[in-house]
């Protein structure tokens, strides 16, 4: 790392001119899965997506003798043009951080011990073979994430599900997009967005509900923003702590907590009260459905016994995803309620802040595109809120077109890519849900060789991540394999689940690259090679798959997570299912069988070599007969864009059908305001949100070692209201207690920083590993997606 | 040989009007050269009584706090250690050698006043050599950030960093974000922090937290804007 850029550029820029002026893409020449030696000779530019958030940023890698030294937003890269954020910029030092876990390692008499990787492998597999005699499957879980590559996800659904016939597999995604998801296909019966980051340049107006974008989200946000200034777009910020992105907006709609479902009611009732929807659009294109009230919270009564009589009394009823059809009137009737008056007196927003807004919706002549996150998803009714933004859309007829629709962002590399689209969630398979016996057919054709085979890949939903950390701990899971994730800081209450009181003999394996919380509970450790470190593919929230190849060497004995799992199904004779471990081509080969779930299903992937080529492609990627190209999508359920949805028009060129709804109508869901679970009172006066800085990466385990990320933000602060903090009598930088009913942490308090919380609402990002505020969370989740609400609890604050 | 020995040493050196005049312009430019350059020390809040509502010039608070502060190490006493993951630091230091071997200095990159609000420095000091009357801290005048090489700013690359903007203490006042359309990509925007030097207290939280290897934003001297235009002018000049 002590190579400058300057003089590496000097050095290389060459090989590199050479490379771009013959127009041959350095990385096609150095496929070198074949010969890992040829890493270590030379200097080599290859490509990659970022290894961070959602956006799927491309960038370069330099290396030279094996080693990354440098790497670069990629010029050529669609999704960045060549521009990265502070933690892209950072990237290549995230391999090179302290404290790399390099070698396996066995809990034995209380301390971890290196061992060998032959000893790791033969100790988890003679759990794994007693564990599936004595208890039978459903006593394995495997708690993965939206950070594994496509391959590696798939390995492990296709290990569980088929292997060893479990579905008690499911990502990290459930903490992030679970409830974006489960709207998707409640009513367009198909996941992921249909549009795609061009609609970037296309739109009028943007709506940011509950998405600190200029964070989370920084190159999209630049492109919103150069949007804004070259042609007078204008954003809308619906937030409950104004943030960076507020700064840029025009109208900023700050609400209280869990009323943003009455102000998206107030927004539909407006348009179908003055009749200003596109009728023709709607009677083609919808039904309505009633959602089923009052579903719950998700609450488990061990953590929140103040909560559990209001719990039981809603989970008595019907399923919580169940619904009832409904007529256009009486919609309209339902709707009559949500006046702006009454969504400004339940939310605190003025009324004529939520009209103007309504109005930029009800524009016939204006694009609005809706862009949401975690404050939609983590959230009790996240999925209601999710459903409530594709009501508006399609009431106006504002989707699938260059510039309008609803797009939901995400927040892993490959949340898309790998949770959703592979099926790692508990209830999912590579295409569709384990329920459906077609489905499954599918699965156990291609998976075990046979369609009748369907009965052998269990047919029940297994455990959800929040289950999955319940039952483990009361030692109901006698083996929990945690990879690319660490939810012993990122799950909600995480103090009862550090707790391993309950399952002593039950055995917690964790494959990671550096050492978290996670790995200080674990038995066993595996040291997990990282990002450019193996050969991958990764998907983007707008539907672009990503491939690239292994950079560099792993340190130490690290494999990929891939090959912890290889290793153990081999062991368990699962090893005729998959390909060699060590197998060069073992990438490509399950990529390719990845495809035949995905051909001809409108998930249409193209074949490996495309993949190389390209700077990643949106799915569906139909080949044109005549010319044997490979075309991406970039909007779906458009008769002028997508070839699967002019097949549905009949060869026509024009027009929307939403080809894979049930009567190719989307489902509009009639979902009331429903208050928050915990809601604060006398005791805990405050609400609770957590969230992210631009600086840190979820629970901080790669950028906090990066120094120069480390050194920018050492540290997480509590974010106040100037005035909330004169009434407790404390000042700026000095430290509060800060305590719910589960917990109680310490924070320095900062009341002019980048975000300025409303009145009664206290922020904390959650990165700071040694200061986690998920002590204080709060376990309850939405009752249809299972995603937990990290953004409402009730808290208390005292001067320290 | 005699007169000129007598011219030599009797004679009093007759200075012109004019050869004073360059010489004190050639002071000045020592002077400024000396406090804008490598010379400048970034000393705690109120040094020399420095800030917004006083008149002093930076160097001539400078001057007034090397006499008047008495090198007992209070201000470093009190002030709070961070933390910076192990390792724990505190802003004030002290000059080991030199004229000014045991005053308190200020070194951003490694810790950075943190500005706190009830000043423990500023009520350490047993004499006026830290002074800041009744005023807030964020009328103190440590110095001024400045991005001192723009060519390695990432924000001004393009690049989504504005780690500075994130972190001031004064955020969105003492540094502000200037926007403009990114001309290579068309599609994106560049936000460049720019510094109110009217504003900007000269913390240094900037320059500690700038993820370059080596800051680009560094704090400076302050100058003052020129309220008397006629205020360096050699007024026996003709």
């Amino acid at each position: 790392m002590a190579i400058s850029r300057r003089d590496f550029l000097k050095n290389t820029a060459a090989a590199v001119a050479l490379s771009s002026l013959t127009g041959i893409s350095t990385e096609a020449k150095t496929q070198l899965n074949e010969d890992k030696n040829e890493l270590l000779k030379g200097t080599k530019t290859f490509k990659a997506p970022c290894r961070f958030c959602g956006t799927g940023c491309g960038v370069q890698i330099h290396t030279k003798e094996g080693k990354i030294i440098m790497t670069e937003g990629d010029p050529k890269a669609p999704v960045n043009m060549g521009l990265n954020c502070i933690k892209g910029y950072n990237l290549s030092k995230v391999l090179y951080g302290k404290e790399r876990i390099l070698y396996p390692e066995i809990r034995k008499n209380g301390k971890l011990e290196r061992v060998s990787w032959d000893e790791a492998i033969n100790y988890i597999a003679d759990r794994y073979k007693k564990v599936l005699k004595e208890k039978g499957p459903k006593a394995v879980a495997i708690a993965g994430s939206g950070q594994w590559t496509i391959p590696e996800g798939y390995v492990a659904a296709k290990f569980m599900k088929a292997g060893l016939k479990s579905n008690n597999i499911d990502p990290n995604a459930r903490y992030c997009m679970a409830s974006a998801v489960a709207a998707f296909i409640r009513t367009f019966q198909a996941d992921e967005p249909m549009g795609s980051y061009a609609d970037f340049e296309h739109a009028d107006v943007f709506v940011t509900w509950g998405a600190n974008m200029a964070e989370m989200h920084p190159i999209l946000f630049s492109r919103l923003v150069a949007q804004k200034e070259t042609t007078g777009a204008i954003l809308f910020d619906l937030t409950t702590r104004e943030s960076r992105t507020s700064d840029e907006a025009e109208s900023v709609l700050v609400f209280k907590p869990q009323t943003d479902l009455a102000i998206l009611n107030a927004i539909a009732n407006y348009i179908v009260a003055n009749d200003l929807y596109d009728k023709k659009f709607v009677e083609k294109n919808t039904r309505i459905k009633m959602a089923q009230i009052e579903p719950g919270y998700g609450i488990d009564p061990i953590s929140a016994p103040h909560l559990a009589a209001m719990e039981n009394a809603q989970r008595g009823r019907k399923k919580a995803g169940a619904g009832t059809p409904m007529t256009f009137d009486q919609y309209k009737n339902f709707l009559a309620t949500y006046t702006f008056d009454y969504a400004s007196k339940i939310s605190g927003v003025p009324a004529d802040k939520i009209k103007k807004l309504a109005q930029a919706y009800a524009d016939p002549s204006l694009k609005v595109m809706s862009l949401w996150t975690m404050g939609f998803n983590q959230h009790t009714r996240g999925v209601w809120c999710n459903h409530l933004i594709y009501n508006i859309h399609l009431l106006m007829g504002k989707i699938s077109e260059p510039g309008n629709g609803p797009f939901s962002l995400t927040g892993q590399p490959s949340a898309c890519g790998t949770a959703r689209e592979v099926g790692t969630f508990a209830h999912k398979l590579p295409i569709g849900v384990v329920m459906k016996k077609a489905h499954r057919e599918i699965a156990a054709k291609i998976w075990l060789g046979d369609a009748k085979k369907e009965n052998e890949i269990p047919s029940k939903p297994g455990f959800h991540m929040t289950k999955m950390m319940r039952e483990f701990e009361r030692g109901n899971l006698d083996i929990m394999w945690v990879q690319c994730c660490n939810p012993f800081t990122a799950s909600p209450n995480i103090s009862r689940f550090r707790d391993r009181s309950l399952n002593k003999d039950s055995m917690l394996i964790v494959s990671d690259s550096y050492r978290t919380a996670s790995t200080d509970l674990a038995d066993v450790v595996l040291p997990a090679a990282m990002w450019v470190e193996k050969e991958g593919f990764y998907g983007n929230a707008e539907r672009r798959t990503q491939h690239w190849f292994q950079a560099t060497l792993p340190p130490g004995e690290a494999k990929e997570d891939m090959w912890h799992i290889l290793a153990v199904a081999e062991k368990l004779g699962l090893g005729h299912m998959f390909p060699d471990k060590d197998d060069p081509q073992r990438v490509k080969k399950i990529f390719e069988e990845y495809r035949q779930f995905k051909t001809g299903s409108s998930k249409d992937l193209a074949p490996y070599e495309e993949y190389v080529k390209a700077r990643g492609l949106c799915w569906p990627v139909v080949q044109d007969k005549k010319t044997g190209e490979w075309k991406e999508t970039l909007w779906r359920y458009n008769a002028k864009y997508d070839p699967y949805a002019s097949k549905a028009l009949g060869g026509k060129k024009e027009g929307i059908v939403f080809y894979k709804a049930k009567g190719k109508k989307a489902t509009m869901w009639c979902c009331p305001y429903e208050p928050a679970s915990e809601v604060p009172d006398n005791d805990y006066p405050f609400w609770l949100c957590t969230g992210r800085v631009l600086e840190h990466w979820h629970t901080g385990s790669m950028t906090a070692r990066i120094p120069a990320l480390h050194r920018a933000v050492p540290y997480a602060k509590l974010e106040m209201h100037p005035e909330d903090a004169k009434k407790l009598g404390v000042k700026r930088g000095e430290k509060v207690k800060i305590s719910s009913r589960r917990g109680t942490a310490f924070y320095e308090v900062d009341t002019h920083g980048r975000g300025r919380p409303q009145k009664g609402l206290v922020y904390v990002p959650f990165f700071d590993e040694n200061n986690p505020i998920n002590m204080l969370t709060l376990d309850h989740y939405d009752p249809i997606s299972k995603e937990p609400d990290y953004k409402k609890c009730a808290v208390k604050i005292e001067k320290a | 040989m005699n007169e000129n020995k007598e011219k030599g040493y009797g004679e009093e050196i007759q200075f012109t009007r004019s050869s004073v005049v360059v010489f004190f312009i050639f002071l000045f430019h020592i002077f400024r050269g000396f406090a804008s350059g490598r010379g400048f020390k970034q000393r705690p809040p109120g040094a020399g009584g420095n800030h917004r509502k006083s008149e002093v010039d930076s160097y001539i608070a400078e001057a007034s706090f090397l006499s008047k502060c008495i090198r007992c190490g209070q201000c470093g006493v009190v002030c709070p250690t961070q933390e910076r993951g192990e390792e724990t630091a505190k802003a004030i230091q002290f000059c080991k050698s030199g004229f000014d071997q045991g005053t308190p200095y200020i070194e951003p990159r490694k810790a950075a006043c943190i500005m706190c609000v009830d000043k423990p420095c500023v009520v350490a000091c047993p004499t006026d050599a830290l002074d800041l009357g009744k005023l807030d801290i964020e009328q103190s005048i440590m110095g001024t950030a400045e991005i001192v090489s723009p060519k390695g700013c990432l924000a001004i690359q393009g690049l989504r960093c504005e780690v500075c903007y994130n972190r001031c203490p004064l955020i969105g006042d003492a540094i502000k974000l200037e926007k403009r359309v990114n001309r290579r990509t068309k599609v994106h925007i560049i936000y460049e922090p720019v510094v109110d030097s009217d504003v900007c207290t000269g913390c240094g939280i900037c320059e500690q937290v700038c993820i370059a290897d080596e800051a680009v934003i560094k704090v400076r001297q302050y100058y003052p804007p020129f309220k008397d235009p006629d205020f360096y002018k050699f007024k026996g000049s003709s």
